[in-house]
């Protein structure tokens, strides 16, 4: 069996007073595609700098395929990680970056990493400094993925491109993942992608998870109710209500299933979709803190 | 590791190359006319030769440039401190670069280490070849002339220039670590450095071992031509750069006292002097005229560059502790 | 060999869209027995979705015995849906073309249309279960 891709317990980060993490304890299994979204601000990039090992947590623990983050080279060639920005070195070439990749990582598959710069149609001795945004990202995804690793971690690798860019890299991403037999997780404000590509989902607001789980897992368990006001049928043991609005004549429940059927009385209700299920906990979070949240932007 | 550190470092060590070779031929040339005018007024000199007039010669016509060079030899490892070590890390965490390549199967320690090797490795050697040259230069110049001890000539000559260069660029990085930003990493290294100098040449220098001291009478002083100012005022008289062959005289102005250790009052002088047709120094002379100074004597000068050396890379050491402390935690 | 897409507004899965559309391209009969399906590759460099999905869809088409891999070469369909209506299609089509043209003749949009069609459908089901 292989070890979880990322096993939290209770783990907590903090800047000063500042909490950007609180809590979390999650285990995502291996070969998932995990989508990581929440508001700016709610501790995805935080969370994941956590698991590269770029940072340290205050409290808690942290395995990343069965080990500390960043302990030793062996656990770094194991691991991708694209920075928010996808960060490369302006003044080194296309190639450059490619021959650094091969001296720093001791899988480094040069024949991937070639092919796939052909594919994208970059030119080698371009300086990385005068690629655009897109091109940027697919060769930050490119160094990550040739160096062959088991988990690839994007920090909103898409936030800043434009449309077609934004597929292209998607595009390539799953082509990776179709080839390479690699878990990712990914962080993103753009639902419509996460539910692209994601087979697995962490809700993250006001620094805690809100949920998480198998998407389909997921959606199949939340139900919406409607009916006239305050005359709502009795919800059954392990249905939880996440949220109640009220008009004047009519009440809307948002519940969720927690157990293994789906109760009698839940069975001719909708489900909701990725969208409405995760703005619902958002929303939730927002007034539990008593903060306004905002709301995740969905771009479809 | 060291490719990508090279690499990144190919400009800086393009200007350092460049800054080397033109001062290599500077050098050179100021090198072999000293030589020339050595050799024609020392060793090929056949009549009428004064040493003492040659070593005025001598010191007058390049005591100033080698001063500047000195000055400039010191200069360079504050700047490489500030233009090659603190952008070492913080040109990285200003453009997020390290995210980049602490991501790849190198972990930080090495990624630091090799930094600090090659970065430490290019100053050292850059210093080093400029102090080498300006040592050559300069040798029959410091030998004939001998005030190779004085702060500005010890601190530019032999070993000391290799700590300083060491210890430049690790304040720069580690500044630059615990700052994160390039500007302020450059500024506080700059003035750390300048401060480190001063500090050495006024406070710890002077003092690393007890100075010697020396009474010695005008009437010496003036026969072996090594006062530079001697001033009377209403207070009395002093003796101001006085040199010991070799030594560094730390006593800038030394009080002139009779035999008797009294002071020599301005009334006094001007008595003698009027008394009749002598001259001020024959007057001194009948006083027994003296002063005492306190120095280093020139048989310390391999001690205390060792020392200079051994201080810069201690220092050095406990920067490169803090680094590595700091980096595996992260920049929280 | 077919291309998919995927509608992001339908609400239904991912992976059941994949699988509707190769029910719905053998039942017109784009799809033949033993013609291959795109590999996951293509796929998923095609529409950028996640190749669990595709896999997903096709051991659900295998599971129905529409198709079935080989190892190495791909997943190729072993049966059809399509059925002897397949030559009352053209005819069929043609009389629905007759049919919304009156339709829209009326005054019926797009819209009013397709509920009508809809409605009417589960009717039908409704009186014969």
């Amino acid at each position: 069996m292989n070890p979880p891709i990322l096993h939290t317990k209770a783990l907590t980060k903090r800047y000063g007073h500042h909490t950007a993490l609180t809590d979390v304890t999650l285990t995502l299994p291996t070969g998932s595609i995990v989508g990581l979204v929440g508001p700016n601000g709610a501790g995805k990039s935080t969370l994941l700098a956590l698991t590269s090992g770029l940072i340290r947590p205050t409290s808690g623990t942290i395995e990343v395929l069965g080990s500390p983050p960043a302990a030793d080279a062996a656990q770094l060639a194991r691991v991708g990680f694209v920075a928010q920005d996808t960060p490369v070195y302006a003044a080194l070439t296309v190639d450059e970056h490619l021959r650094m990749g091969r001296r720093l990582n001791p899988h480094w598959d040069a024949r991937l990493a070639a092919d796939r710069i052909r594919q994208i149609g970059l030119d080698p001795t371009k300086k990385a400094g005068r690629l655009s945004g897109g091109q940027k990202a697919q060769l930050a995804l490119t160094i990550a993925a040739a160096k062959r690793p088991e988990l690839l971690i994007f920090d909103e690798p898409v936030a800043a491109l434009d449309p077609l860019a934004r597929r292209a890299f998607l595009q390539n991403l799953m082509e990776f993942v179709a080839d390479l037999d690699v878990s990712v997780i990914l962080s993103s404000h753009l639902l419509s992608d996460v539910e692209r590509v994601c087979d697995h989902l962490i809700v993250l607001a006001e620094s805690r998870v809100q949920i998480a789980g198998d998407t389909e897992t997921l959606i199949a368990g939340h139900h919406r109710l409607v009916g006239p006001r305050g005359d709502l049928p009795d919800l059954p043991a392990g249905v939880e209500v996440i949220s109640a609005d009220h008009t004047e004549r009519q009440t809307t429940l948002i519940v969720r299933n927690t157990g293994p059927d789906t109760p009698r009385a839940l069975r001719e209700t909708p489900n909701l979709d990725l969208e409405d299920m995760v703005l619902t906990y958002l929303h939730r979070a927002g007034r539990i803190t008593g903060e306004t949240t905002t709301p995740v932007e969905a771009t479809r | 590791m060291i490719w990508l550190t090279l690499r990144q470092f190919r400009i800086q060590s393009l200007i350092g190359a460049a800054a080397i070779a033109a001062t290599a031929i500077y050098l050179a040339v100021l090198g072999t006319t000293i030589r020339t005018v050595y050799d024609r007024n020392v060793t090929d000199c056949t009549s009428a030769c004064d040493e003492g007039a040659a070593r005025q010669l001598i010191a007058d016509q390049f005591g100033l440039t080698l001063m500047l060079l000195g000055g400039f030899l010191i200069a360079v490892p504050a700047l490489i401190g500030a233009f090659w070590g603190a952008p070492m890390i913080t040109r990285e965490l200003e453009t997020g670069t390290h995210r980049l390549v602490w991501n790849q199967s190198v972990t930080r320690r090495r990624w630091l280490t090799i930094k600090l090797a090659v970065g430490g490795g290019a100053s050292v050697i850059t210093v080093g070849a400029l102090s080498l040259m300006l040592t050559w230069a300069a040798h029959p110049y410091d030998t004939f002339v001998d005030d190779r001890f004085t702060p500005l000539t010890f601190a530019a000559r032999n070993l000391a220039p290799l700590g300083y260069a060491a210890l430049a660029f690790v304040v720069g990085l580690t500044v630059g670590l615990l700052t994160r930003r390039t500007l302020a990493a450059m500024a506080i290294t700059l003035v750390a450095l300048i401060a480190f100098q001063v500090l050495m040449a006024n406070m710890v220098r002077p003092n690393m071992f007890e100075p010697e001291t020396d009474t010695v009478t005008v009437a010496e002083a003036r026969e072996a031509g090594r006062i530079d100012m001697l001033g009377f005022g209403p207070d009395g008289g002093t003796v101001q750069g006085y040199t010991v062959p070799g030594a560094w005289v730390l006593t800038d102005a030394a009080e002139v006292v009779d035999g008797e250790g009294n002071t020599i009052s301005h009334e006094q002088l001007s008595a003698c002097e009027s008394d009749g047709t002598t001259m001020p120094d024959e007057c001194l002379t009948s006083m027994g005229a003296q002063f005492t100074i306190e120095y280093q004597p020139g048989d310390r000068y391999w001690t205390f560059q060792w020392i200079e050396l051994g201080l810069a890379l201690a220092l050095t050491a406990i920067l490169i502790g803090v680094a590595f402390w700091k980096i595996p935690r992260g920049l929280n | 060999m077919i291309d998919f897409h995927l509608d992001p507004k339908s609400g239904v899965a991912p992976y059941m869209q994949l699988v509707q559309q190769v029910q719905q391209a053998l039942r017109l009969g784009m799809l033949k027995v033993g013609d291959q399906l795109p590999t996951v590759k293509h796929v998923v460099a095609k529409i950028a979705i996640n190749p669990n999905t595709v896999l997903k869809a096709y051991r659900e088409l295998e599971r129905q015995g529409l198709v079935a891999p080989k190892p190495g070469r791909g997943t190729f369909i072993t049966a059809t849906l399509a059925d002897d209506s397949l030559s009352a299609h053209q005819a069929l089509r043609t009389e629905l073309e007759h049919w919304i043209a009156k339709a829209e003749a009326a005054g019926l949009d797009h819209d009013a249309i397709q509920a009508l069609i809809t409605t009417t459908l589960r009717k039908t089901h409704q009186g014969k279960p």
